[in-house]
C-alpha cells in the first residue's frame, strides 16, 4: 500500500512538474524557429515513462503490450513487432523474407526488388545488405511516388519483391502496385514510416503488403525518441520477422518467461544434442532489434493522441496549400494519389525552372526567416556517396527523380505547427515573391 | 501465429468428468487475438500483476474453433502432477484466472493431405476438437481416432456424433479400454490398426496425446516408411 501512495504522489508531482516545465508558450514571430517536425506530448507521456522506469522491467513488459495492442487495433491486424527503430523495421522487413523456412519464395542473393532512388536510405540499405538487387524506377513529381506505368517493364525473371514507401505521407498508388505484385507474384513491402493514418481507398495505408513498417522518430506521427514496429499479415511470416528481431533465435517466450512452448528440453535442432535448451536455439542469422520498456510506454500514451494529430496535420496541409496556391507559376503544390488521404508528414514544394530563383534561394531565405526545411531526403539515392558502387538497374530514366533532388524541398505540418505559426511563414512566402 | 496476449478471463462453466479429467470453459475479458485450431494457450492459476513477471503456468490445448473465442475459451484438463491438482481444488465458477496465448505449431496450416488421420489420446483429443470446430476442416477428409479409458471420458461426444451424420467425409472410431458397449473398440489405440486401415500413400498422420502414446506410434509409422514429414505430433515436455 505504501508503495502504491508513493507512486501516486510521484504522479501529482510529475503534473505539477509538466505544467511547470513545458508550458504551453506563446509564439514570438521574432525569435522562435518554427521546425518542420518534433515531439507533441503532455503529462500522459511523462507518467508512463516514469510508471514504466519505477516497474524497472526495462526489456518488454506490460507497456510494450499495451502500445502493441493499440498499434493491433489501429491497423486492425493480429501481428506488430516493435523494433528499435523504422530503420530496423525496415532491415527485418527484408530480411525475413531472406529466411530458409520460406523455402522457393525465399529471397536470395541476385533476387531483384523494385524501389525508387527518391527518398530515404533505409528503404535501400536493406535490400544492399541482403545483396538483392535494387531496380530503380523514376517518381512522379508532384506525388513524389513510383510511376506506376512503368512497373511492368521492370520485371524480370528475377524480380521478388516492391519496396516502396509512402512518400512523405501519400500513399503510392496502390491499386497499380498491387495488381502487379498479385500477377506475378510477389512480396510486397509497404514502407509506412511517414504515413501512419493515411489512406487508400478508405483503408489504412500500412495494411496492404505482406510486410509494413513504421517509425517513431520524433519527426514522425507519434514518438517514441527511437523506436519502429513491423506489421505482418501472415502469422509464419510474423514469426520469422519476430525471430530475426530476437537474436535469430527459434524460442518465442516474451522476455523473463520460459517454456512458453512446453518443450523446451524435448527438441533436437541442426546437429545440437537431443534436447539442448530451447532458449539457445537459433534459427536465423539475427539481431537484437527490440524496443525497450521505456520507449514503448511513451508510445502508448502517444497512441492515445495519433488521431488528432492527424486531424491537424491535414489541417495544416489545406492551410499551406490554400496560401500556397497564389505562387503556383513558380512552385508545384503536392497532389495527393487518387483515391487516397494522406496524413501528410510535411508539405513538399518544388520549384519550376524559372530564370529568377533557385530552390536553394527559397530554402536560404525561409531558414533566414528561421523556418526549417529539409530536401526529399536524400535526393537520388543513387547519387549519394554510400550508393555509388551498389549493384542495381535502372529502368527508363530518372530525370524526375534527378529534378526533386535539385528542386525540392518541404516545411513542416505536424501539429506543432500552429495559426499563427502557418500566418508567419505564409507571409514569408509572400515577402519571398514580392521581393523578387 | 498472432502476437500473443495476456487475456483476464472468467470460468463460467465447469465440468467435471471424473477425479481426473475435467472441462474448463472461460469467459474472456477482452479481446482475444487470433489462433489457429490446433494451438494452444498457458493457464495460470496465480494473481497475474502487470508490472511483474508471468507466474508459473500450464499449457493446455484450446479446445475450441477461433471462431468463438470472443465468447469462450474451453480446455481439457488431465490431472498429471502438483499444479494440475491445484487447478482441481481452487477451480471453481466466477473466478478469475489470466492466460496468454497463441502458441503452438500443431496447426493443419498447409499440411492437410488426401487423408488425414486424426490420433487422438485421453486429453490429447483437444487440439482436434479445434481443428473439426472450425472452418479449416471443412471438406476436408479426416479419420479420427480416438482413444479413452472408459466412456466417461467421451469428451464432446454429442458434436463428434453429430459431424459424423453432418459431415460424410469425417469418419470416427473410438477405443474404450474398459468398454461392454458395443458401439466403440474394445481396448486400446493400435497403431497397427490404424495404419492398416489407411495405407493410402498420401495419408497425413497427426498425433496427439500422452508423450509414449506419441514416441511409440510415431516410431511405429517411421518404421512402415511414412514419410517423417507426413507424421506431426503435439508433444509436450
Amino acid at each position: 500500500m505504501k508503495v502504491k501512495k508513493i507512486r501516486s504522489e510521484i504522479h501529482d508531482l510529475i503534473k505539477d512538474y509538466y505544467k511547470l516545465k513545458f508550458p504551453s508558450k506563446e509564439f514570438n514571430p521574432d525569435k522562435d524557429i518554427i521546425n518542420y517536425a518534433g515531439r507533441i506530448f503532455n503529462e500522459e507521456e511523462l507518467l508512463n515513462l516514469v510508471d514504466a522506469s519505477l516497474d524497472f522491467w526495462l526489456t518488454s513488459g506490460r507497456f510494450t503490450e499495451e502500445f502493441v495492442e493499440k498499434l493491433e487495433d489501429f491497423y486492425n491486424v493480429e501481428n506488430v513487432l516493435l523494433t528499435n527503430s523504422g530503420s530496423s523495421a525496415n532491415l527485418l522487413a527484408i530480411t525475413a523474407l531472406t529466411s530458409p523456412k520460406l523455402a522457393n519464395k525465399q529471397l536470395r542473393p541476385g533476387d531483384e526488388v523494385i524501389t525508387v532512388a527518391a527518398g530515404f536510405p533505409s528503404t535501400l540499405a536493406p535490400i544492399v545488405q541482403n545483396q538483392l538487387i535494387p531496380v530503380f524506377l523514376d517518381v512522379k513529381i508532384g506525388t513524389y511516388n513510383i510511376i506506376p506505368e512503368r512497373l511492368e517493364v521492370a520485371i524480370s525473371p528475377k524480380t521478388k519483391a516492391i519496396f516502396l514507401a509512402h512518400t512523405l505521407g501519400n500513399p503510392f498508388d496502390m491499386d497499380a502496385v498491387k495488381q502487379i505484385s498479385e500477377k506475378y507474384d510477389l512480396y510486397l513491402i509497404e514502407d509506412n514510416c511517414d504515413a501512419m493514418g493515411s489512406t487508400y481507398n478508405g483503408e489504412l495505408t500500412g495494411t496492404f503488403g505482406h510486410i509494413a513498417t513504421g517509425s517513431f522518430y520524433p519527426a514522425h506521427h507519434i514518438t517514441t525518441g527511437e523506436g519502429g514496429c513491423v506489421i505482418v499479415q501472415d502469422d509464419e511470416l510474423a514469426k520469422i520477422v519476430k525471430s530475426f528481431r530476437d537474436w535469430g533465435r527459434d524460442c518465442y517466450c516474451e522476455s523473463g518467461e520460459n517454456n512458453t512452448c512446453g518443450k523446451r528440453f524435448s527438441q533436437q535442432f541442426g546437429t545440437l544434442p537431443y534436447g539442448y535448451d530451447h532458449k539457445y536455439v537459433y534459427s536465423h542469422i539475427g539481431y537484437n532489434l527490440k524496443m525497450t520498456e521505456m520507449q514503448a510506454a511513451i508510445g502508448s500514451a502517444q497512441m492515445d493522441k495519433l488521431d488528432s494529430f492527424n486531424e491537424i496535420r491535414k489541417s495544416n496541409f489545406k492551410r499551406f496549400y490554400n496560401g500556397l496556391s497564389h505562387f503556383q507559376d513558380y512552385l508545384i503544390l503536392p497532389e495527393a494519389t487518387p483515391k487516397s488521404d494522406p496524413s501528410w508528414f510535411c508539405f513538399i514544394i518544388t520549384v519550376k525552372q524559372n530564370d529568377k530563383f533557385t530552390r536553394n534561394d527559397l530554402v536560404s531565405f525561409l531558414n533566414e526567416n528561421r523556418i526549417e526545411t529539409r530536401n526529399l531526403f536524400a535526393g537520388n539515392l543513387l547519387r549519394q556517396p554510400a550508393f555509388q558502387d551498389i549493384q542495381h538497374k535502372v529502368i527508363g530514366s530518372l530525370d524526375n527523380t534527378d529534378y526533386i533532388m535539385n528542386n525540392t524541398f518541404f516545411i513542416g505540418t505536424y501539429s506543432g505547427i500552429t495559426d499563427e505559426k502557418i500566418e508567419y511563414v505564409l507571409s514569408k512566402f509572400y515577402t519571398f515573391f514580392q521581393e523578387l | 501465429m498472432a502476437t500473443s496476449k495476456k487475456i483476464k478471463a472468467v470460468i463460467c462453466k465447469c465440468k467435471i468428468i471424473d477425479d481426473r479429467v475435467l472441462l474448463l470453459r472461460m469467459k474472456p475479458q477482452k479481446r482475444v487475438p487470433n489462433f489457429n485450431p490446433g494451438q494452444f494457450l498457458h493457464l495460470t492459476l496465480d494473481k497475474y500483476d502487470p508490472c511483474e513477471q508471468w507466474p508459473e503456468s500450464r499449457v493446455f490445448s484450446i479446445a475450441i474453433s477461433p471462431e468463438t473465442r470472443m465468447e469462450k475459451i474451453e480446455i481439457i484438463i488431465s490431472k498429471q502432477g502438483k499444479y494440475t491438482n491445484r487447478i482441481f481444488e481452487e477451480i471453481q465458477l466466477g473466478r478469475e484466472i489470466w492466460l496468454k496465448l497463441p502458441y503452438g505449431d500443431f496447426t493443419l496450416n498447409d499440411r492437410l493431405g488426401e487423408n488425414n488421420i486424426f490420433i487422438a489420446g485421453g486429453t490429447g483429443i483437444s487440439p482436434f476438437l479445434s481443428i473439426l470446430k472450425s472452418n479449416v476442416s471443412k471438406d476436408q477428409k479426416i479419420r479420427l481416432y480416438y482413444g479413452i479409458k472408459n466412456s466417461r471420458y467421451f469428451v464432446d461426444k454429442n458434436f463428434l456424433l453429430d459431424k459424423i451424420n453432418s459431415d460424410f467425409n469425417f469418419k470416427l472410431e473410438v477405443f474404450i479400454e474398459n468398454s461392454d458397449d458395443n458401439q466403440y473398440l474394445d481396448g486400446a489405440l493400435n497403431i497397427e490398426y490404424i495404419y492398416n486401415q489407411n495405407r493410402t500413400p498420401k495419408s497425413n498422420y497427426f498425433i496427439s496425446g500422452p508423450k509414449e502414446m506419441i514416441d511409440t506410434f510415431s516410431n511405429y509409422l517411421l518404421h512402415q516408411r511414412i514419410d517423417e514429414e507426413r507424421i506431426i505430433v503435439d508433444s509436450w515436455d
